[in-house]
């Protein structure tokens, strides 16, 4: 790999990425690297080759670099404000599944960021749900007979008060 | 599961208190992760969940609890029966509370565990004596600790004991423990709970130095078990007044409250250490707009400019606005609220019970 030129018109340098559904993404890796998974594969010296991202699909690969392309233009990237406003635009048409997809992507990866932000999302999303409902949206499964439920909620009584939402049947 | 177990975790300790109670339904493994000690203190260490909650002794000495702090807010009377009197202090979302019997009880106003805790062994008699209580969290050994200042009552018993006896109850090894007498006469301060603040319980006593009859404010450190001194503010004498130590948005505040019960203008200087241990630090303003009540203890702020009160003469819950010097009865409920004690708290899932594996 030829070494970067030491002038100041220093084209950028471009990553390409793979999803695990063959699609390919060109990322400048000032954005790229933002994902220190990814940054730590072009300290290895990957970045010649096409980088394959195994755990991420396209449709969820094009929205993670969206945030990183955001993150990366913010003007200040230290206010707090600015980050808050970029977060509820970017979240604000996401559905329950895709933040899902969006949050193991962060996860695998390594987006500090952006896995804050989504499981703070996630959390807004299910605080004032039902139990039954959060069982549905995490694939949980009920391993309570109906006599331990009716007891556990009972002894949880103080949390099963008003403001949460009925059973989405 | 969609998400891997450690992505859960981190979504579960985002919610508030009573969410992650109904979380622990969800199934056996969530009821066991939900309840560990690790799972508990990464909850309550998460900067969204410490919002200011007020818990409050009404005058018909039920517990009411406030999570939105301001004025036309509405209560929730919690279920936790007695006659109950003051409300000494909080800690990680753990309030100790005094009942009618003197007896100390310490509670999770949200998830309504309690304890009751025992007396010290070495207690005076409740009827010859007087006690202060402080109620703090020591670091060092990671416990609750809970001081309680006790003196002979000099007027009608034992006129020759000025001891001033300290006793130490750590909360999860359930244990009492004497400490030195204090070297403080605080027989003298105005009988009010100790202010916790930095480690430390805090009381108004006389100067230990001969012949120097300013106050000084004795720090009980609770990992060090002894009193260290924070100075008064400078412009304070001492001889007139009656003053309180209280915690002001996690500040050392001093109140002269009582000073001009029967002037028409009645005024009460507030002073607020900005700087912990600092003398210069102290900045002090004045709730000056002709009022008839007197005795006002500071509870909290709502927002920059508003302070709640209680006002101890009226048994009346107050709202002062710092930009307007103007002081209105607190609305709760729809009606001026009649409270007796209270304090602040945040939302923990923290359980009083220690002593239970």
């Amino acid at each position: 790999m030829a070494s970067p030129q030491e002038n100041d018109s220093k084209p950028e340098t471009t990553i390409t990425l793979r999803s695990n559904d063959g699609e390919i993404f060109e990322v400048p890796e000032t954005v790229a690297v933002l994902s220190v998974t990814i940054k730590n594969m072009v300290d290895d010296g990957c970045a010649g080759g096409i980088i394959p991202l195994e755990e991420v699909d396209a449709e969820t690969l094009s929205q993670v670099i969206t945030y990183l392309k955001k993150h990366a233009a913010l003007l200040d990237p230290s206010s707090e404000t600015e980050k808050d406003e970029l977060d509820a635009e970017f979240f604000s048409d996401k559905e329950f599944n895709s933040l899902l997809d969006i949050v193991n992507a962060a996860n695998y990866l390594n987006i500090k960021e952006l896995q804050d932000a989504s499981t703070k999302q996630i959390a807004k999303f299910i605080r004032n749900k039902s139990v039954s409902t959060v069982r549905k949206l995490f694939g949980i499964e009920n391993d309570y007979t109906p006599e331990e439920e009716e007891a556990l909620r009972r002894e949880h009584q103080w949390a099963h008060e008003d403001g949460v939402e009925s059973d989405e049947d | 599961m969609a998400i891997p177990e450690e992505l859960m975790i981190d979504i579960f300790s985002r919610l508030p208190v009573k969410s992650v109670g109904r979380c622990r339904c969800l199934s056996k493994l969530w009821r066991e992760i939900l309840s560990t000690p690790q799972f508990i203190k990464s909850h309550l260490n998460r900067k969204t969940n410490r919002q200011q909650n007020l818990l409050l002794v009404a005058a018909l000495n039920t517990i009411h609890t406030i999570s939105d702090v301001k004025n036309g807010t509405v209560s929730r009377k919690i279920q936790l029966i007695d006659e109950w009197e003051e409300a000494i202090g909080s800690c990680d979302g753990l309030v100790l509370l005094l009942n009618e019997k003197s007896e100390k009880i310490l509670v999770n106003p949200i998830t309504l565990q309690k304890e009751k805790i025992p007396d010290p062994p070495l207690a005076l008699n409740k009827t010859e004596s007087h006690s202060m209580h402080g109620f703090g969290y020591d670091g060092s050994i990671d416990d609750y600790k809970i001081v309680v200042v006790s003196y002979y009552d000099t007027d009608e018993y034992y006129p020759d004991n000025f001891d001033t006896f300290v006793d130490i109850y750590c909360v999860k090894k359930g244990v009492w423990k004497r400490v030195d007498n204090s070297p403080y006469d605080l027989s003298s301060a105005r009988r009010c709970t100790g202010a916790c603040v930095r480690g430390a319980v805090h009381w108004l006593a006389p100067s230990k130095k001969q012949g120097d009859y300013r106050a000084v404010i004795a720090a009980f450190d609770l990992a060090r078990e002894v009193f260290d001194e924070i100075p008064v503010p400078n412009d304070v004498s001492m001889d007139s007044g009656c003053y309180q130590l209280v915690v002001l948005g996690g500040c050392l505040c001093m109140t002269d409250a009582g000073r001009s019960l029967h002037q028409d203008n009645n005024k009460t200087d507030i002073w607020i250490m900005h700087e912990y241990g600092l003398a210069e630090s102290w900045t002090k303003f004045t709730i000056d707009c002709g009022y008839e009540w007197s005795m006002l203890k500071p509870l909290c702020y709502i927002g920059d400019e508003e302070i709640v009160l209680i006002c101890e003469g009226g048994e009346v819950l107050l709202v002062y606005n710092l930009n307007e010097n103007t002081l209105k009865n607190m609305v709760v409920d729809g009606a001026s609220a009649y409270v007796l004690d209270g304090c602040v708290f945040v939302e923990s899932l923290l359980s009083p019970c220690f002593g239970m594996s």
